[in-house]
């Protein structure tokens, strides 16, 4: 299907508005150049209203005003809205000498009223009128939908009407995994026919089954009537069980998804921070604050212990000790201490030798001499009463007071250096657990309450019930296998005894054209699901790395791109690492990739179809713009592109070559601050001109940039 | 034929190459009954108000009924 | 350390003049303080040791309480566990009054040693104020510096 021409009226910004199109094969390229806010958007809406009705407009058409904003009530307060979209179609006819091309042309018009109350409007529903258009004239085609949705089926609309800057749908990460692949499944089997060879093939089985009732009333053999049915039966419960595959396969599916999802979110709360763990290492911390609290305490305690000390006394008291120790001293010396003379002598006298070795003998009068000088001694000691004995006491008493006779160690500068050191240890290890857990704490505030073992507890949840779905789908699949094994041999023995009556040649016939009709189409299903899936993928991978000018071999970031068989499309980078689509892609690879999904699908489905995109290539600069532009021009079989200016930049060359039309639209309110020329224009609309990328007239040309800018800021 | 249906017809076509050629003519039968099913169910897809379970019996029992006729003859030759 | 001596004064009594019993209380704990760096005296009498070591050291004058008021805060039976004590201050008086004979007259040697605690308080209070730290800080501060010049006489 190409379009041929396309006419607006009173569609927003297009009040009356004609666009024509490239239709020549050699020169497919439509460009409508058109800066932001001149009616882009408004014609890429405009065409799909035409073609889809209010649910292709934004938000389905709720609110979305068509009609002109400045619409003068003067001129009725009951607006007509219409769009006329002319497009030919190109059919194959079978005949004897192979397949036949037909063109045909057809012309469809959608139009509505939208009635005006002060600020309020209403819209009428809209209504659609299709002809076909020959040399000789027009002839209404109804329904009209039977052939648009023929040509262009609305699951489609995305693949062959694109906004650029939303050119993302396929890939978004903002939508579900199940929606973007369901979007690609969608137009992946709408485009290569997978929907249409499915239903095919139930309504063939469904024939099967009535074929194989009539095999059983054809009598006479209880056998054959026997297995026809059993074969249905068999073919009852075959559908159900089919049915329960999918549903167990879609379940499955479905809990996997929301297992991954759950894993994200428990990574995301890890990376966060477990509250739970955090928690613990909290009250850890606080345990090991109060010990070392405890430890300070103690240490205090040994610090104030100093001041009870003796080791303080006598540090103090140095000197002053020193005098009386001396005092003490002198005695000793003179003999006056210690008092423990008394004891000895008495020791003596009741020996009979003194220690000198003189007799002590009572018996000799020598000795006893000495025995009376020695209890004179013994009767003057104790004389010396109990001052003696206090100055003795203290003599030999106070030794610990002597600092001479005290290592080093036990020196009070010594014992109070050792303290202060414990002290400052303990001081710094309780510092830094302040911090430590001040530092926790304030972990623990910015982690979200997300509950990660209740996430954990759902995570197992899902797991289970995968697990169940993943159970039932092969114990479905295995039954399945079984009945099919069963199905089989009742069909060879069902045939053969066909064959052996007259009256089941016809059955047999109509048995056999089936199952031929199911295998074809079955076989079909397979090739185009796996081969043409893969075709597309590996197209849509070269067009993709082409466009973003990556080489794998030089170990671009970008290695591959494909759709794998969950009709998910993955992007991968070095060493088959996974990208994600919206972090590891600048906004031109992402757009690139969409355009190559969608450009892959339209050649490998050998689908003529219009390719019409608003801004492709916006946020593209050198290489990949061109790259994008000259691809997407070889790929496509006819291509419109609404580009702006600063998207034709560097691309004039090409479109010199390829572009069989280029128009451009200017927006008249963008004088004085853009355009140069005051068109004259009151009304809010767009205005057509046919200059081309390289050329202006004095309703499009636009101040140079930086007077543009100089206006906008004045 | 709209669409990819040029695709799709090509792949069938090729892959009735494959069947059993039950009787003379019977894969270029079966070829143009495919196709007719592929077409009415595209039809019925977009809002024909056909019974296309009847549609595509009818279009078997025909096929069937060739194949029936055709074994005979090719039988007496 | 425990042990079994005749301790000559038990029973005489320990006094601070009446003035003085506010910082008794501020910087010792067995006033009730809870803080330690704040009042790093366990008891009074080590408050009252100290001030009476610091005294001798400096080789203050011991004043003469007789006719002022005082403060019993203790007495001499406090030193039953500790001997040391009993010898120090037996040292002590034995270098105030230079004669040994001192040692039989327990009550003067207790008056002598209230008399010294009483003369060193001041000096002890200015150690414990005087820094911005916590008393215990700048009473072992004063007290290191002061043990480290071992003719300090001041």
């Amino acid at each position: 299907m190409r379009l041929i021409r396309a006419e607006f009226e009173n569609f927003r910004l297009l009040r009356q508005l004609c666009l024509d199109f490239a239709i020549n094969s050699e020169q497919k390229l439509t460009v409508i150049r058109a800066e932001n806010e001149s009616g882009k958007t408004t014609i890429l809406n405009a065409l799909q209203w035409a073609l889809y009705g209010d649910d292709a407009l934004p938000d389905k058409g709720r609110d979305y005003r068509l009609h002109p904003i400045d619409w003068d009530v003067s001129e009725g307060n009951r607006v007509p809205i219409s769009v006329q979209v002319d497009f030919e179609v190109t059919g194959l006819r079978r005949s004897t000498k192979g397949l036949i091309e037909n063109k045909r042309q057809y012309r469809i018009i959608r139009s509505t009223y939208e009635t005006l109350d002060g600020v309020k409007w209403e819209r009428s529903p809209s209504t659609i009128k299709l002809f076909h258009i020959t040399d000789t004239g027009s002839s209404p085609i109804d329904p009209p939908e039977a052939v648009i949705h023929e040509e262009l089926p609305p699951e489609l609309r995305e693949v062959f009407f694109t906004d650029g800057d939303r050119a993302l749908s396929f890939i978004e990460s903002t939508v579900s995994v199940s929606t973007k692949r369901d979007r690609v499944q969608k137009a992946i089997r709408s485009l290569l026919g997978l929907g249409v060879i499915e239903d095919a093939l139930k309504h063939v089985k469904k024939t099967a089954s009535e074929v194989n009732k009539a095999a059983k009333e054809i009598g006479a053999n209880e056998k054959l009537t026997k297995i026809a049915t059993k074969l249905e039966q068999l073919d009852a419960g075959w559908t159900e069980l089919e049915e329960k595959i999918e549903d167990a396969k879609e379940q499955f599916s479905a809990f996997d998804e929301k297992l991954a999802d759950i894993q994200k979110q428990i990574d995301n709360a890890l990376i966060k921070g477990d509250r739970e763990k955090l928690k613990k290492d909290i009250e850890h911390t606080n345990n090991q604050i109060k010990q070392i609290d405890a430890q300070l305490k103690a240490a205090s305690k040994e610090h104030s212990e100093l001041f009870k000390s003796l080791s303080l006394a006598r540090d103090l008291l140095e000197p002053v000790l020193e005098k009386g120790l001396s005092e003490l001293t002198k005695l000793h010396n003179q003999g006056k201490i210690p008092n423990t003379t008394i004891p000895v002598l008495e020791e003596r006298l009741n020996s009979t030798v003194c220690i000198c070795g003189e007799s002590l003998d009572p018996d000799d009068d020598e000795a006893m001499r000495r025995r009376e000088y020695i209890q004179n001694l013994i009767d003057e000691s104790r004389k010396a009463d109990a001052l003696q004995s206090t100055i003795t006491d203290l003599y030999y008493g106070s030794r610990s007071l002597q600092a001479d006779q005290i290592p080093d160690d036990e020196r009070w500068i010594r014992l109070y250096a050792k303290i202060v050191e414990r002290r400052d240890d303990l001081g710094i290890v309780r510092e830094d657990l302040a911090k430590k857990l001040k530092s926790l704490e304030s972990q623990l505030d910015e982690i979200p309450d997300t509950d990660i073992q209740g996430l954990r507890d759902t995570k197992k949840r899902y797991q289970a019930q995968r697990d169940r779905f993943h159970a039932n789908l092969t114990q479905y699949q295995t039954k399945f296998e079984v009945v099919k094994q069963e199905r089989e041999n009742l069909v060879a023995k069902r045939d053969n005894l066909l064959r052996e009556q007259k009256k089941g040649e016809r059955i047999l016939a109509e048995l056999e054209v089936t199952q031929d009709i199911e295998h074809v189409l079955r076989n079909s299903y397979e090739r185009i699901t796996s081969e043409e899936l893969s075709k597309v993928s590996v197209l849509m991978n070269d067009i993709f790395l082409e466009m973003i000018g990556a080489d794998p071999e030089q170990g671009a970031i970008i290695q591959k791109a494909e759709i794998n068989q969950n009709f998910d499309i993955v992007v991968y980078g070095p060493n088959d690492r996974t990208l994600n689509p919206d972090r590891d892609l600048n906004g031109a690879s992402r757009r690139a990739l969409t355009l190559s999904f969608i450009l892959a699908l339209t050649k490998v489905s050998e689908v003529e179809a219009p390719n019409v995109i608003d801004t492709p290539l916006g946020m593209m600069s050198g290489f990949v713009k061109t790259s994008v532009l000259k691809t997407a021009i070889r790929e496509s079989s006819q291509l419109i592109l609404f580009l702006t200016r600063s998207e034709i930049t560097d691309c004039e060359e090409i479109l010199d070559v390829e572009a069989g039309r280029v128009i451009t639209l200017t927006n008249p309110a963008h004088y004085p601050q853009m355009l140069a020329n005051d068109p004259g224009v009151g009304l809010r609309t767009v205005i057509r001109c046919e200059c081309n990328h390289r050329q202006e007239c004095r309703s499009c040309q636009r101040l140079v940039d930086s007077v543009a800018q100089m206006n906008m800021a004045l | 034929m709209p669409l990819n249906e040029r695709k799709i017809v090509r792949i069938i076509l090729e892959e009735c190459k494959n069947i059993e050629e039950r009787c003379t003519g019977y894969k270029e039968e079966l070829e143009q009954v495919i196709s007719d099913i592929i077409a009415a169910e595209r039809q019925h897809k977009v809002g024909s108000r056909t019974n296309i379970l009847q549609q595509i019996s009818n279009k078997c029992n025909a096929t069937g009924r060739f194949l029936k006729d055709q074994r005979r003859q090719d039988r007496q030759v | 350390m425990t042990q079994r001596y005749h301790n000559p004064f038990a029973g005489v009594d320990l006094v601070v003049p009446i003035e003085q019993r506010d910082a008794y209380n501020r910087y010792c704990q067995s006033g009730g303080r809870a803080v330690i760096d704040h009042s790093p005296f366990p008891r009074m009498v080590d408050f009252w040791f100290t001030a009476m070591c610091i005294a001798a050291r400096k080789q203050l004058k011991s004043e003469d309480l007789s006719n002022r008021e005082t403060f019993k805060f203790n007495e001499g039976s406090i030193f039953d566990r500790d001997s040391w004590r009993v010898q120090a201050i037996m040292l002590v008086a034995i270098a105030v009054t230079g004669s040994v004979e001192i040692v039989g007259a327990p009550r003067r040697m207790v008056s002598i040693a209230n008399g010294l605690a009483a003369a060193g308080e001041p000096y002890l209070l200015e150690m414990l104020e005087d820094d911005d730290q916590e008393a215990i800080w700048n009473l072992s501060d004063a007290i290191e510096t002061l043990l480290r010049d071992h003719h300090s006489n001041i």
